[in-house]
């Protein structure tokens, strides 16, 4: 049987060179599109993991009783809390996460307490409420979709540039700049 | 900027990309589906960070993907393929060499994922029992119990003679 079935699959395997379509250039370019999307994914994991380790150690996180909990940290309570708009009306698209607890910079711009040096970019017509130890970030129809101090997951991904469109230019420090996706509680 | 990937995808397709293509064809069947199979283990293989340069590397780890997304596919199939022939009809050739192949693929059709993949392993790619066991994961045993029962049913069915042993 050995041979007479190899010589079988052999007739039918030649069927493959004609028929058998590996789309080559389609494929490059779906794995351009992966590794690239593999990298944001990265970012995001380092930046979580960097979450992790120095959340525990470096900051306290006070739980809230239907009041924003205070963000705690080297801030000033006097110096009101900003944020970065981009000029996009709707939550990033791309699906990388980054978990966090917003908290404030000495200058009161709003940032995840365990990366200080990451620009969180939120969408157009977002706004802050409150004080740089308590506030809220509210959306457009100001519904409050984040609270100091509560750990949150926020979906988006990176951006390459600040954009001269953008708001508070003023609270770019140079690190890594995150669109703000998708909010949802820490589970 | 071409990244390091891509002459070593390029350079895999050049060099084996008909052997991947007549690979996937016979775990599959069908040409539509081979394509799929053996572009969805490139895309996979590829897009893993770190790719290493040697084309023999890379295509068992392509053949290894191809492998186990046919497996998995297959599971999840088995419903469809169960009904398939009483919706699709299968293609009839009248030449004499595509008509073998039209009844190897019928027989083919007819064994088991594993039974099948162990066929084309042993008598398409001439690997012994204990690759084709390292392959799909299992014990020898059972890659010979596959073969065997492989065997019965093709024998059936394409009138070709058993032999004892794999």
């Amino acid at each position: 049987m050995t041979t007479d079935l190899r010589e079988l699959l052999r007739t039918t395997a030649a069927e493959a060179g004609n028929t058998v379509d590996l789309a080559e250039e389609a494929v490059a370019e779906r794995i351009r599109h992966r590794r690239a999307r593999s990298r944001r994914l990265a970012i995001g994991g380092t930046a979580l993991a960097a979450a992790v380790v120095i959340a525990g150690t470096t900051w306290a996180v006070r739980p809230g009783d239907g009041h924003p909990p205070a963000a705690s940290g080297p801030t000033a309570a006097a110096v009101p809390p900003r944020i970065v708009t981009s000029d996009v009306d709707n939550l990033s698209g791309m699906e990388a996460a980054l978990q966090a607890t917003l908290t404030t910079d000495a200058n009161g711009c709003v940032r995840p307490a365990a990366q200080s040096d990451v620009v969180l970019v939120w969408p157009r017509g977002y706004t802050v409420r409150g004080d740089s130890t308590s506030f809220e970030i509210l959306d457009a129809a100001n519904k409050v979709v984040a609270r100091s101090g509560t750990p949150i997951t926020m979906g988006g991904g990176g951006a390459d540039r600040f954009q001269p469109t953008w708001t508070g230019r003023d609270c770019a420090t140079g690190g890594p700049l995150w669109m703000v996706g998708g909010i949802s509680a820490r589970r | 900027m071409v990244a390091d990937w891509e002459p070593a995808f390029r350079a895999l397709l050049a060099a084996r990309g008909d052997a991947l293509r007549s690979y996937a064809y016979l775990l599959t069947g069908d040409a539509s589906t081979a394509g799929d199979l053996v572009q969805e283990a490139l895309t996979r293989v590829f897009s893993r960070r770190r790719i290493g340069g040697d084309v023999n590397e890379l295509e068992a780890y392509v053949r290894r993907a191809m492998l186990n997304q046919y497996i998995d596919s297959r599971r999840r199939l088995r419903r469809w393929n169960a009904t398939r022939h009483l919706l699709v009809d299968l293609p009839h050739h009248d030449d004499d060499r595509l008509a073998v192949a039209d009844d190897v693929r019928r027989a083919l059709a007819t064994l088991s994922s594993k039974q099948r993949a162990c066929v084309v392993l042993r008598y398409y790619e001439d690997l012994p029992v204990s690759e084709i066991a390292d392959e799909l994961g299992c014990a020898e045993g059972t890659v010979k119990r596959h073969l065997a029962d492989a065997r019965a049913k093709l024998a059936t069915q394409l009138g070709v003679t058993e032999e004892s042993t794999p």
